[in-house]
């Protein structure tokens, strides 16, 4: 049982631990509108898998600046492709 | 080219370590790839999700939630199992390695089959967006929209998983070959980043499939 | 990085082996080169084909062609075939592949099985793609706008999508290659401010190949389930979102457009300063312009649907990002005119094309321009005015560029000297017939006449003859070439290992280059473009 193995050992628990959060919070009464927060655990979890399983942290910093980059166009599509439906003027179909 | 300047490093790297990390850079390089494939999902997902909330959480409310919650268990642990085997090959145990990389090809294995039986249950209760549909009325339209995001989304996941299993399957044998007896491990690190990309794949779908669409 | 010696054959990579399994299962990134460049060679005459056929057909009003549907197969196939598999593989795959390696002193990319593999995703996809466009074709335009592409077009558009989508993986297999490359295997001594422009736009071409593909893929991919199924995604009748589909398309095929025209961009840069023998003005700016119109590529996509419906806010703002482009792009035209003023100028072949190049890509650049205005792209939308922008982007700066370096690299690539002559020739009347052929049809635009129709009212008939009189020149212009390159290959002169008194890696190992590429690693001392210090080198 060496360090590696405890770091593991922990992200997994840390994991379980943010799935059950996630999974039992879902259970309150959240309104519609603001129910996708309950993708924030995930994205904590993922981050966590990242830096712990992957070893992000020790991985080459081309490999980091790659990771980065890939969060940082996923923004991009995502901010820019949601103007759109954001602020489009929808207007009724007549006949 | 099977010209090698040592054992394992082809010939236009001036060394393992240089070669190792070339590789590690390659495989992040293609999840980032991967990332802004599944982005365009997720675009999906949004945007159908804005125009009909209603139909769209409506449609979510009929997944089977008990299977995607533990499949999302058995994916993080199969994650931990993996990345426990890279560490005792680190210490040089190959045996350790190769139990490991079973247990995490039998836990996806797992996953897929309560995959394969959730979509059964799917399609039979005529979730399947096409023909004829269990959800009518005003919330019929978001919801089969649901419904082609879910198939498509977890038909690609799944499609990942099968690969995922095949490559965790060829690192065990390798290390029964004694491939990996000389601490040169880039395989088993490249696929390793492959299958947790997978499953940090799973941990985002989760919410926005089973969570944010029930009440 | 050490320097190492390898025990290694030196023999030219084209006599290392001649068996078809030597070339089919090579993973020599020269061989492969060779591979792509038959593959897209054959891809663009048969999507010439396809160009002439409209154009013939555009001759008289009533259209020559009878059918509409016909004709709608036949803008399809042409565009489809020169998008996918001959402007965005043309440049890197063929030209990059081949240099890449040698520009950076290394003997292989860093994935060379992984290169293999791509050519033959590529061909795959491309079979795919010609099985559908011949057994019956495709109606929809290569954009497949929906619910057109998925419910209402006849045609095999999933087999035809499943192609572009195969094809799609091949250049991301390429992107990654070029992209590790360019970071691990430098030779020693070569910084990135060394490294040759050309060098600087295939990384920035790659991460558009690697970031923005994948969008495409998934896009086809719901495309695919929509055709098949009868479910809505896109269609609006079914409860989608049709602008869905086009905002996901553009945000791969915007980037897609620089994909086109940054790797031509890279070949310019390095042409100029050979053939003007200056060092190229403003390095720094030129390599930076590449990077940033790689990255503000990912911004603008929205301005293709400003009369879509898309919301206001949406389109004022992709107006004002889709003019940040002009700034690198005119910085980059600016620095080639620095770096020819007061050189020492050469008209040889590929300077001539680059030549042509400057002057029609800044063209295609500034109308493209008018076209980023929200108010004048309503009137031009959709006109031959768009049509003439692109291609004067597209043909007349990316296969211009591309038979530049085809020409500049010819030496290095077979080891025989093309006929000169002949080939400035065949220059000029590709920048004659080009003009010819598309400068018409701005005004068409301008005046109105719309995209995609078989039939035009009368009055545009005088610009359409000229316009598709200018075709067949330029038909003739891009014979040429197939004719005396192939020509040279079997009875041109040997070609020394620096034709051009170049100062690049590449032409520091024989013509044709070894298997291995260099018998050391070279090691190096100074930028690739410092002439001022080597006058010796003049020819």
């Amino acid at each position: 049982m060496n360090a590696r193995h405890r770091s593991d050992l922990l992200i997994w628990l840390g994991l379980l631990l943010a799935a059950a959060l996630e999974f039992g919070v879902s259970f309150l009464a959240i309104p519609q509108g603001v129910r996708p927060i309950l993708i924030l655990p995930s994205i904590g979890m993922a981050v966590l898998v990242a830096l712990g399983f992957m070893r992000l942290l020790t991985a080459p910093d081309i490999a980091k600046s790659f990771a980065i980059g890939g969060i940082f166009w996923l923004t991009v599509l995502l901010g820019l492709a949601m103007t759109d439906p954001m602020t489009r003027a929808v207007y009724a179909v007549i006949g | 080219m099977s010209e090698e300047v040592a054992p394992h490093t082809h010939f236009q790297y001036a060394d393992a370590r240089h070669q190792a990390e070339t590789a590690l850079s390659g495989m992040w390089l293609f999840l980032a790839s991967e990332v802004l494939f599944f982005g365009g999902l997720i675009v999906a997902w949004t945007f159908c999700r804005h125009w009909q909330p209603a139909g769209f959480d409506a449609g979510s409310r009929e997944t089977v939630l008990w299977i995607g919650t533990v499949n999302l268990f058995l994916l993080i642990s199969s994650s931990f199992v993996y990345s426990s085997g890279l560490a005792f090959m680190e210490a040089g145990n190959a045996k350790r390695l190769i139990q490991c990389c079973v247990a995490t090809m039998a836990i996806g294995s797992l996953f897929l089959l309560l995959k394969f039986y959730e979509w059964h249950i799917d399609i039979s209760e005529h979730l399947f967006p096409a023909g004829p549909f269990k959800i009518n009325g005003a919330d019929a339209g978001g919801a089969r929209m649901f419904w082609s995001f879910y198939f498509v989304a977890t038909a690609l996941h799944a499609a990942h998983m099968i690969v995922g299993v095949g490559l965790v399957g060829w690192i065990a044998l390798q290390a029964r070959r004694g491939a990996f007896a000389d601490g040169w491990l880039t395989p088993v690190e490249v696929i390793g980043l492959y299958w947790s990309f997978v499953d940090i794949v799973w941990i985002v779908l989760y919410p926005i499939i089973y969570l944010v669409g029930r009440e | 990085m050490s320097q190492i010696v390898l025990p290694q054959s030196q023999i030219s990579y084209l006599s290392d082996g001649v068996s078809l399994r030597s070339w089919l299962l090579t993973t020599d990134h020269k061989r492969i080169a060779i591979l792509y460049m038959i593959s897209i060679t054959a891809f663009f005459f048969l999507g010439g084909s396809a160009a002439a056929l409209i154009r013939y057909n555009l001759i008289v009003p009533e259209g020559m062609i009878q059918s509409a549907e016909t004709y709608n197969r036949l803008f399809t196939m042409h565009g489809i075939i020169m998008v996918w598999f001959f402007l965005v593989p043309a440049v890197p795959v063929t030209i990059g592949n081949f240099v890449v390696p040698l520009m950076l002193g290394a003997r292989d990319l860093a994935f060379p099985r992984l290169n293999l593999a791509s050519w033959y995703l590529f061909m795959a996809g491309g079979f795919c793609a010609l099985y559908a466009l011949f057994s019956g074709g495709v109606d929809t335009g290569w954009t497949f706008y929906t619910p057109l592409s998925s419910n209402y077009a006849q045609g095999h558009v999933v087999v035809v999508v499943m192609g572009i989508f195969i094809s799609g993986f091949s250049t991301i297999a390429t992107g990654i290659n070029f992209i590790i490359t360019i970071h691990r295997l430098r030779a020693p001594g070569l910084t990135w401010y060394r490294l040759p422009v050309f060098i600087w736009s295939l990384y920035s071409t790659s991460i558009i190949f690697v970031l923005a593909t994948p969008v495409l893929a998934i896009t086809l991919l719901l495309l695919m389930f929509e055709t098949l199924f009868h479910v809505g995604v896109f269609d609006p009748k079914l409860g989608g979102d049709p602008l869905l589909f086009q905002h996901l398309f553009w945000f791969y095929s915007h980037p897609a457009v620089y994909i086109m025209i940054l790797p031509g961009l890279g070949v310019v840069s390095e042409i100029i300063p050979v053939f003007a023998r200056k060092e190229l003005f403003g390095y720094k700016f030129v390599v930076w312009a590449s990077v940033s119109i790689a990255i503000i590529a990912f911004f603008v996509w929205g301005h293709h649907m400003f009369v879509s419906g898309q919301s206001l806010f949406a389109s004022v703002l992709f107006s004002m990002l889709s003019y940040f482009v002009a700034v690198p792009s005119a910085i980059k035209v600016f620095n080639w005119l620095g770096t020819l003023h007061k050189g020492r100028i050469r008209f040889d072949a590929p300077m001539i094309y680059a030549l042509g190049f400057i002057g029609l890509f800044t063209m295609g650049g500034i109308t493209g321009l008018y076209l980023a205005a929200l108010a004048a792209d309503v009137h031009l939308h959709d006109t031959y005015f768009v049509i003439a922008h692109f291609h004067y982007i597209m043909v007349g700066g990316m296969v211009s560029a591309y038979f530049a370096a085809l020409h500049y690299w010819w030496p290095k690539i077979t080891g025989k000297m093309y006929p000169e002559m002949i080939a400035r020739a065949a220059a000029l009347l590709m920048f004659l017939g080009f003009n010819l052929t598309f400068f018409p049809q701005y005004i068409l635009g301008y005046l109105g006449m719309p995209r995609r129709y078989h039939a035009y009212p009368p009055e545009f008939q005088v610009l359409n003859v000229l316009s598709s009189a200018g075709a067949t020149i330029l038909a003739a212009a891009y014979l040429l070439p197939l004719f005396y390159l192939t020509y040279s290959i079997f009875r041109g002169a040997r070609a020394p290992a620096n034709p051009w008194g170049s100062l690049g890696l590449e032409w520091q190992t024989p013509s044709p280059p070894f298997t291995k590429n260099f018998v050391v690693t070279p090691t190096v001392t100074e930028g690739p473009y410092a002439f001022s210090k080597h006058e010796t080198f003049d020819v």
